[in-house]
């Protein structure tokens, strides 16, 4: 059974890209629009590994990763972040959210997708 | 989605984001700063660097970098934002979409080098990282994710299994690495067994779970950590010392917080170099501080960088009990697996730093648009379509209905009349999918204000209201065009300079406003400016020359306002090289006609003008007057239709030649004789008694239109005649009537402007 990827970003563009990308490589992939959307979509959908922005509308990508932390279940869930930004601040911020890994936009699919197999159960 | 599809849908988001960029500028230069717009318009400029990057598009991802440093700045300290630095960015936007554009169109790449010099200048952006655009776009390649970067030799390819081999000691040559788990690690969603897995793929691996620190059954917290391991990498002399430290550093770069970590290396042949057995020693002896790592961990971060630290927050207090456990009840070292179940809780806590720092968090930002979908717009145009057939067939239905004379009052009567207003709601409800918000349209005109602002070198504000206003989106379509030009115009001809504003005793900064109401089923759209007005001597005088007025004609002062609409009135004299490029105002009355409207311009000297701009909010149905004259039926927009009546003997006066008018009140008004003027009907010898329909065209200019009669008022569906046959002076479009029969809808100023002209009268051609 191919594995469920959860992909939270709030630009069109880059949720297409991701799906592309992740089906390609045999993913089962859902979509979500920003953290709230995403953390609805989670219990829909329950995935294997998430991979969400940072720079959201409604709900940003730290406090999304935080309420995944706090739920019950799927806590445990992998989270990769996906963002242009690559100081060190943020990433430890993340880190502190509760993220697994991080992944610099503009991805190279491969990476994405090797990053996602590293992570994923 | 393919690749070419997901690009294509990159530009329209694009274009949302660069009304939302332009908006939110505009509010940040109209209502001050505040910290929910700047991040929105950042958001929008991050987001199409995002796209971009994506498709490589290099000048794209290189100018919104630069302005999202720029906006970064003024992010971190609002006071940053200064006026010049808002207009500047204003500006950069304008460059920003051009580029979109240009990329989006495959065009001439945009010269952007000006203005990002003057950002960088403005902003204090140093230099050597933006100018040079290689360097500007190594920033944003894929950071490689490190471990999938492993460049393996050939002898690491051949050891590459991913077998642990269990058999190495202490001393063994290799990568000695002491590796320790907090909490966090399994909290974050790691897992060690993933990690010994990679490092696998460096060497043969050997493995050593220490359990010392597990306690009894009973003292064990499930959230805790309580294992660590000692681990051997056996590269087989492939990685010296440095680069298999950095690769190991990597496997381990997103746990590095999340654990104490210590790596080491021992030569082959020095082998007696061992690991110490005493774990701690080997601890001091090779500790790795992981804040030395800079890229990874911030120099800020005391905590996660101080491996003596207690472990953080919660997990701290749980570990007193571990500690105090003299012996773990369980095996020394578990040789079989180095691969623990990572613990499982159900409940996770976060630790207290955590905690503040969720606190700490930017709250929810505000999110301007409304919960929407993106629906292809054909699929609107079909159901639009369908809504039109589904008109036209109900109107049949009902024409049967009546034909067989069943009572309005009847069951099939009451039925029938349900279904109409249903069919009415759906339509409400269909029309409305299309309506749009004129906004993306109005902000667009900002730029028009700066540009001219810039080229003449007057000073002049745009300010909206009402721009929330929504109409049909075809509508909106062919309203850029004319409100450039009007914009244009206001600025150019109707604000003074600021020289001649301030001797008038007005601020230098002129004013225009562009306004949209809703106004009896259309929509109204002015722009105001407070300027000079209309130099009427000016137009007189020009209107003369060109033959548009003949010397005798005595216009009020309206008359005189509105000549500026007439065809052939803009001439190089008018032109400058802002608001003439070689069309004048009658081309704006064309193109506003086109879509069914009206325009008309009133102006006060001294203080300003206002032109004023009437469109239908729909192109797709109109509510119609069905007439008959000479056996044909035909339909006339019940907007234009101002009263109804009959003729009565008396009421007809003969002007000059032939020109008949009616009395209307205080007011002489020109009859039409609607078939005769549209070529279909033989002149009437007599109006007594036919119907009058009061019709109004352009500017207030009235016609009484005779027909045989009136039949009923109904709701049409409009059909291009241009698009299916050609364009018919004096027709706007057609119909399919209730009776399945094609109608011909009366464009009502036309044929004013016809009959005016037929008539030679003297005011005429501005119709």
């Amino acid at each position: 059974m191919s594995k469920k990827v959860l992909a939270v970003d709030d630009s069109r563009t880059m949720r297409e890209m991701l799906r592309h990308s992740l089906s390609a490589a045999g993913f089962d992939v859902t979509l979500a629009e920003d953290g709230a959307d995403g953390l609805i979509k989670l219990k829909e959908s329950d995935p294997d590994v998430v991979i969400t922005d940072i720079n959201m509308p409604v709900m940003d990508g730290f406090e999304f990763i935080e309420n995944v932390r706090k739920l019950k279940e799927l806590n445990r869930v992998p989270i990769l972040v996906l963002s242009t930004e690559s100081h060190p601040d943020k990433k430890r911020r993340a880190q502190q959210a509760g993220a697994t890994g991080w992944i610099v936009k503009p991805f190279d699919p491969e990476k994405l997708v090797s990053a996602v197999h590293r992570v994923s159960p | 989605m393919n690749l070419d599809e997901i690009k294509e849908t990159f530009f329209i988001e694009c274009a949302d984001q660069m009304v939302e960029l332009e908006t939110g500028l505009n509010t940040l230069v109209t209502d001050g700063v505040d910290i929910e717009t700047v991040n929105s318009v950042f958001r929008a400029v991050h987001s199409v660097k995002g796209g971009a990057g994506a498709f490589e598009l290099t000048n794209l991802v290189n100018f919104a970098h630069v302005f999202e440093n720029a906006l970064d700045i003024i992010r971190v300290d609002l006071g940053e934002a200064t006026d010049s630095r808002l207009n500047l960015l204003l500006r950069a936007a304008d460059v920003l979409n051009d580029i979109v554009v240009a990329t989006r169109d495959e065009g001439e790449p945009i010269e952007c080098a000006e203005i990002t010099t003057e950002l960088a200048q403005a902003f204090d952006i140093s230099e050597v990282e933006e100018d040079d655009p290689d360097d500007a776009i190594n920033n944003f390649q894929a950071v490689p994710i490190s471990i999938m970067d492993l460049d393996l030799g050939d002898g690491g390819d051949e050891d590459a299994s991913g077998d642990f081999d269990l058999g190495g000691g202490d001393g063994a040559p290799g990568f000695h690495v002491s590796f320790e788990p907090k909490p966090g690690l399994y909290l974050n969603g790691h897992d060690p067994q993933k990690l010994f897995r990679e490092l696998a793929e460096l060497g043969s691996l050997t493995a050593t779970c220490d359990v010392d620190k597990m306690p009894v059954l009973s003292a064990m917290n499930p959230d805790d950590n309580y294992l660590s391991w000692s681990l051997v990498v056996d590269t087989d002399g492939e990685l010296d010392s440095n680069t298999g430290e950095g690769k190991i550093t990597e496997i381990f770069d997103w746990v590095s917080t999340e654990c104490e970590l210590s790596i080491s290396y021992h030569a082959a042949e020095g082998g007696a170099d061992g690991p110490s057995d005493n774990f701690d020693d080997f601890i001091g002896d090779d500790l790795m501080d992981i804040g030395e790592e800079g890229e990874v961990e911030g120099e800020e971060a005391p905590a996660e960088a101080d491996l003596d630290a207690p472990l953080e927050g919660a997990a701290a207090p749980e570990e007193t009990p571990a500690e105090e456990t003299p012996e773990a009840p369980m095996a020394e070292e578990t040789p079989e697996t180095p691969i623990a179940e990572a613990p499982t809780a159900e409940v996770v806590e976060l630790k207290p730093a955590e905690a503040e720092e969720t606190k700490a968090a930017p709250k929810k930002v505000v999110k301007k648009t409304a919960q929407s979908i993106r629906v292809d717009s054909e699929r609107v145009d079909r159901l639009i379509n369908l809504m039109g057939e589904l008109v036209i067939n109900e109107a049949m239905l009902a024409e049967r209905i009546t034909n067989t004379g069943v009572a309005l009052g009847s069951e099939v009567g009451v039925a029938m009349a349900e279904l109409q207003s249903l069919t009415r709601e759906i339509q409400n409800g269909v029309m409305a999918i299309r309506a749009q918000p004129v906004k993306p349209v109005f902000m667009r005109m900002s730029r028009v204000v700066r540009e001219v602002c810039s080229a003449t070198g007057k000073k002049a504000v745009l300010e909206f209201d009402g721009e929330n206003t929504e109409v049909d989106t075809t509508v909106i379509e062919g309203l850029s065009d004319p409100l450039t030009h009007m914009i244009r115009n206001a600025v150019d001809h109707g604000i003074e300079s600021p020289e001649v504003r301030l001797a008038a005793g007005k601020p230098a900064q002129g004013v225009v406003k562009l306004v949209a109401m809703h106004a009896s089923g259309r929509i109204v759209i002015e722009i105001r400016d407070d300027g000079a007005g209309i130099n009427r001597e000016r137009v007189l005088e020009m209107a003369l020359k060109k033959g548009i007025v003949s010397p005798e004609a005595n216009l009020t002062d309206n008359e005189i306002d509105n000549l500026i609409f007439a065809a052939g009135f803009s001439t190089a004299e008018t032109i400058t090289d802002v608001s003439g490029r070689g069309v004048g105002m009658d081309v704006v009355r064309q193109s506003v006609q086109s879509l069914g409207g009206r325009v008309s311009i009133t102006s006060t000297p001294g203080h300003g003008s206002v032109f004023s701009m009437s469109l239908p909010l729909t192109l797709a149905i109109l509510d119609g007057m069905i007439v008959k004259e000479a056996d044909q039926t035909l339909v006339i927009p019940v907007s234009s239709v101002l009263e109804t009546l009959s003729l009565q003997e008396g009421d007809v006066t003969t002007l000059g030649n032939e020109d008949k008018v009616m009395q209307l009140r205080d007011k002489l008004i020109p009859i039409v004789d609607v078939g005769y003027e549209l070529g279909f009907a033989k002149k009437r010898e007599t109006f007594t008694g036919g119907t009058v329909l009061v019709v109004e065209g352009e500017k207030d200019c009235v016609g009484a239109f005779v027909v045989d009669s009136i039949m009923e008022q109904q709701q049409v569906v409009i059909k291009s005649l241009e698009s299916n046959y050609q364009r018919i002076s004096g027709i706007a479009a057609a119909t399919i009537l209730g009776n399945g029969r094609i109608a011909l809808i009366l464009d009502a100023a036309d044929i004013l402007s016809l009959h005016d002209t037929d008539a030679n009268n003297n005011l005429a051609k501005t119709g």
